[in-house]
């Protein structure tokens, strides 16, 4: 018996027989009457050494999928197999899409089907239970139901992004419920595709996050009411040794000059923490205001330099400030002031007896400034830190480290708020590393689109 | 002597100022908003430095307060606080300046004092 055979009777031992003719060629097909194998109890298939369906009885068509076992003769064995194993995988399928439904059906998260239009197609237990409407009322419906007034342009950018066949992931935002309440939500929605590829409808989970907002709000709240607390007495701290340094209380003791200048350096240095962790609170939660205006960002940076110049000279460092010729960009000054200030005191803080370079470039719709160092370089391995929080650079040489271990951190979160953005474009241990601070041209599209999203961030935190 | 209230509930930043202007002005120092407002009836300084963040009584309230009244409407206040944004609201609320304590220096008050008091 050959292998194939076997594997069709092992496939199915109830119905299958065949005849292996080996080298028997007088026996012809023709010679097995075909009403004898109507007669047969079990489907019968006769198949030829090329295999070649030879005759079937209507047991065996029947079995099949074939209408008349004639239909079957001629025909190559596989359509047994193709025939047999299509069931085999309909069966399977709906099995599966049966479990998939049942999961779909019975999950915590809002599971919603959609057609390019915005109308409900599907609708699940979690859908019923976060938006408050049956099945039977979502269906055929619009999606916008759900959806608050101020955000009904959101469906449309929603669906024209999944018509382009684009996947939106973890979009935090505000759905309505059937009582007009408003609930936070994480949504993911993807396109769903025909055979063809072609977009054919939407599907969406959501998840209620009301829970995490509001830990983030208490946490915000907490790190808020904290720092303004420790801001307080740490005023009263630095006023007092400003007046000792000044002699308001009299002539100041020589052998307190250097105890007073570490409790200053350390008491600046508390101030700026705090501070740093207010803005980064504030920032997380949207809290923080930008003021977007059109500026030079080479006017800004050689005022810095001017205020950093004795910090410069104190560590010797030679500064070449090559300014070239660039457009104006688009930011809220004060904070552009922060980010530059912190990348300048940086490459100070880590060259000793080097020199900094500072250069500006354009692009379409940007302006990047490079501030190169010649100084101790970022290792591989702090590379990947270099942006996270409370994470700092330990410096080789004896100087001691004075930083919070937040300014990278905070100063890339606000340059990728203002639409730009903060990166080590290089960095070679002991050689030294160049940093680049990108930013929105005025008057560009990136400008227009950071424009309009942080005064719609505004208007929602007046909401 | 032109008399400065200082209404600050943290004492020893408190005495820093009373110390620092003590030169040149006399001063008090009121812990909470009522007794602020208490001194600014019986003692009637000559400008006030107001903390925001205050037990019992707030800041806001104290400054709604003493807009409230005729009396007390034009004593020039300053607002000393280091909650962030306030600036404007502030103003808005009849404040003369509205400084951030940690961003300000002794120095710098002193000078912003003698500028509402000319």
């Amino acid at each position: 018996m050959s292998s194939f055979t076997s594997f069709l009777k092992n496939l199915i031992p109830d119905f299958y027989k065949t005849w292996d003719f080996k080298s028997d060629s007088n026996r012809q097909p023709q010679d097995l009457q075909q009403s004898s194998l109507d007669s047969s109890p079990d489907a019968v298939v006769v198949i030829d050494r090329e295999g070649k369906i030879k005759a079937a009885n209507k047991r065996a068509a029947k079995l099949y999928g074939f209408t008349d076992p004639f239909d079957m003769v001629g025909k190559s064995k596989t359509v047994l197999v193709n025939a047999q194993e299509l069931e085999k995988i309909k069966k399977q399928f709906a099995e599966s899409k049966s479990f998939m439904a049942a999961i779909a059906e019975s999950a915590e998260d809002a599971i919603i089907g959609k057609d390019l239009n915005g109308r409900i197609t599907s609708w699940n237990k979690g859908a019923e239970k976060l938006y408050g409407y049956k099945k039977e009322e979502a269906l055929g419906q619009s999606v916008s139901i759900v959806y608050p007034p101020e955000l009904k342009d959101e469906l449309q950018k929603i669906l024209a992004k999944l018509k382009r066949g684009e996947l939106i992931q973890h979009l935090e935002t505000v759905r309505i419920n059937r009582d007009g309440r408003r609930i936070p939500v994480s949504m993911t929605i993807s396109p769903v595709l025909d055979e063809k590829g072609n977009v054919r409808g939407v599907s969406s989970i959501g998840r209620d996050i009301s829970r995490e907002k509001e830990l983030d709000r208490l946490k915000d709240e907490f790190i808020s009411l904290t720092s303004h607390a420790l801001r307080t007495p740490l005023s009263a701290i630095k006023g007092l040794i400003s007046m000792i340094y000044e002699g308001d209380y009299g002539p100041m003791n020589k052998n307190l000059e250097k105890p007073l200048a570490n409790i200053s350096s350390s008491t600046e240095r508390l101030i700026k923490l705090v501070n740093n962790l207010l803005k980064i609170s504030r920032a997380k939660t949207g809290k923080l205001e930008y003021k977007l205006a059109d500026f030079s960002l080479a006017d800004l940076m050689a005022e810095i330099l001017k205020e950093l110049g004795p910090m410069a000279r104190e560590n010797k460092i030679e500064v070449n400030f090559i300014r070239s010729e660039i457009p104006q960009v688009q930011s809220d000054e004060a904070k552009t002031r922060d980010i530059l200030t912190n990348l300048l005191s940086n490459a100070f803080k880590f060259t000793n007896k080097g020199s900094i370079e500072i250069s500006f470039k354009q692009e379409q719709d940007t302006v990047t400034v490079f501030v190169k160092d010649t100084g101790i370089g970022i290792s591989d391995k702090d590379k990947a830190k270099l942006f996270q929080r409370f994470q700092q650079i330990a410096n080789v040489t004896s100087k001691q480290i004075t930083g919070t271990g937040l300014g990278l951190y905070l100063s890339k979160m606000m340059a990728q708020r203002l639409g730009g953005d903060i990166w080590l474009a290089e960095s070679e241990l002991k050689k030294g590393s160049t940093f680049g601070f990108s930013l929105p041209k005025a008057g560009s599209v990136k400008a227009k689109e950071v424009a309009e999203a942080l005064s719609k961030n505004h208007s929602k935190q007046l909401v | 002597m032109k008399k400065i209230l200082i209404i600050e509930d943290d004492q020893s930043l408190a005495s820093a100022y009373r110390f620092k202007l003590s030169s040149s002005y006399e001063t008090r120092n009121a812990v909470t908003g009522d007794d602020g407002l208490k001194e600014v009836h019986g003692w009637k300084p000559d400008l006030i430095l107001l903390d925001l963040f205050l037990p019992g009584k707030s800041g806001q309230e104290v400054l709604a307060e003493l807009k409230k009244h005729n009396k007390t409407k034009d004593i020039p206040v300053i607002v000393l606080t280091n909650l962030e944004g306030q600036n404007q609201a502030m103003i808005k609320q009849g404040a003369d300046e509205c400084l951030i304590k940690t961003d300000t220096s002794m120095d710098q008050v002193l000078k912003k004092i003698q500028e509402h008091l000319q």
